[in-house]
């Protein structure tokens, strides 16, 4: 049943890639990587949802260390591709979700993260720290202030 | 130190979701209901609960995504207008080509949903036989509909009833749209081994 996963995963797994590469074809390539780990050793996860997105991160991370030396500030700072669409809706809803999706990009990388895994991905903060290696605790803070800083400017919404 | 964030403003930004996941799902659970053919302990899951099916394999279904299940009926055959392009490799022929013309064509989508009989009968230059009744759905991101396999019906009790059947409740079962119309069966899925 893990490639029906895979199947389902995807563009949740874009997503996720996306918030660490620039462009949409080096997310589909880091997925691809991604998948391909979770496939060689995903076995053994008891959890194999969080797992995939876990090792889908670590291949864009090691994506971005192939790419250059990465630092803390380099993650920071990592480019987001604007002009492409993350996020889909009703045609109705597309100035809204333009809106909440270059906000979303506007984030810094260690919200924007915690923001597209409980938002998009449904998982618990638990899971979250677990995933991105900080506590339970830092991963709802920084989802508060990230969804804050939201807030404030999807105000006119 | 931040406030609580307001539950409608969560909910808000949620409503938005990640490109292609009503499509991804889409596949999904087509490729959950083929597996389903001889396995009547997913099919009978899938008939049941489809959300309940596809978290049991870790797949998470949006709250505000409806999933609807077909069961094969004798006399009776349901259709479904996917959100995807079509591949010629899944469909029987006809099937393919009323349903690529339905998605490409939102005018023939409207008709062979509000009259499928006619739109399929004029498109493919044929007569439907009068004892089949016909339904025609289309997914949308709110609500994916999917055919289950036929030759996988349980009885009231759970229980497969595959094995247990007369030869005359097979006959009618298999009989109601495989026989009458071969291409329509299985909303006019090729069948493919379970994978």
């Amino acid at each position: 049943m893990q490639p029906l996963l895979c199947v389902a995963m995807q563009p949740l797994l874009r997503l996720i890639a996306r918030q660490y590469v620039g462009s949409a074809s080096d997310a589909d390539d880091v997925v691809q990587q991604g998948v391909v780990r979770f496939l060689q050793y995903g076995g053994k996860a008891d959890d194999g949802r969080a797992y995939l997105a876990t090792c889908v991160r670590n291949a864009a991370l090691d994506f971005l260390k192939g790419k250059k030396k990465y630092t803390a500030v380099d993650l920071a700072n990592s480019e987001v591709d604007a002009g492409s669409d993350w996020l889909e809706c009703p045609l109705e809803l597309q100035e809204r979700r333009s809106a909440v999706e270059s906000a979303v990009k506007e984030l810094p990388l260690e919200q924007r993260e915690v923001v597209t895994l409980k938002i998009w991905g449904e998982f618990t903060f638990a899971e979250i720290g677990e995933m991105t290696g900080v506590s339970l605790n830092t991963a709802a803070s920084r989802f508060r202030y990230a969804m804050s800083t939201l807030q404030n400017k999807l105000r006119e919404l | 130190m931040v406030d609580e964030v307001p539950v409608q403003f969560t909910e808000f930004v949620a409503s938005f979701r990640p490109a292609g996941e009503a499509a991804a799902l889409e596949r999904a659970l087509q490729r959950l209901a083929e597996n389903s053919a001889g396995n009547p302990v997913l099919y009978t899951a899938l008939r049941d609960s489809p959300r309940r099916a596809l978290q049991s394999v870790g797949v998470v279904v949006p709250m505000r995504t409806r999933i609807v299940c077909h069961r094969p009926r004798p006399g009776h055959c349901d259709l479904v207008i996917p959100l995807e392009e079509l591949s010629p490799a899944d469909w029987t022929p006809q099937v393919f080509t009323v349903l690529r013309r339905a998605v490409s064509d939102a005018g023939f989508a409207a008709r062979l949903l509000a009259e499928p009989r006619s739109a399929i009968e004029d498109l493919l230059g044929l007569r439907l036989p009068s004892t089949v009744d016909l339904a025609v759905w289309k997914n949308r991101a709110e609500e994916l509909h999917v055919v289950l396999p036929e030759g996988e019906e349980t009885t009231d009790s759970g229980e497969t009833s595959d094995s247990e059947l007369s030869d005359a409740e097979l006959e009618l079962v298999a009989g109601g749209t495989a026989r009458a119309i071969p291409w329509l069966a299985c909303g006019g899925r090729k069948k493919r081994s379970a994978s």
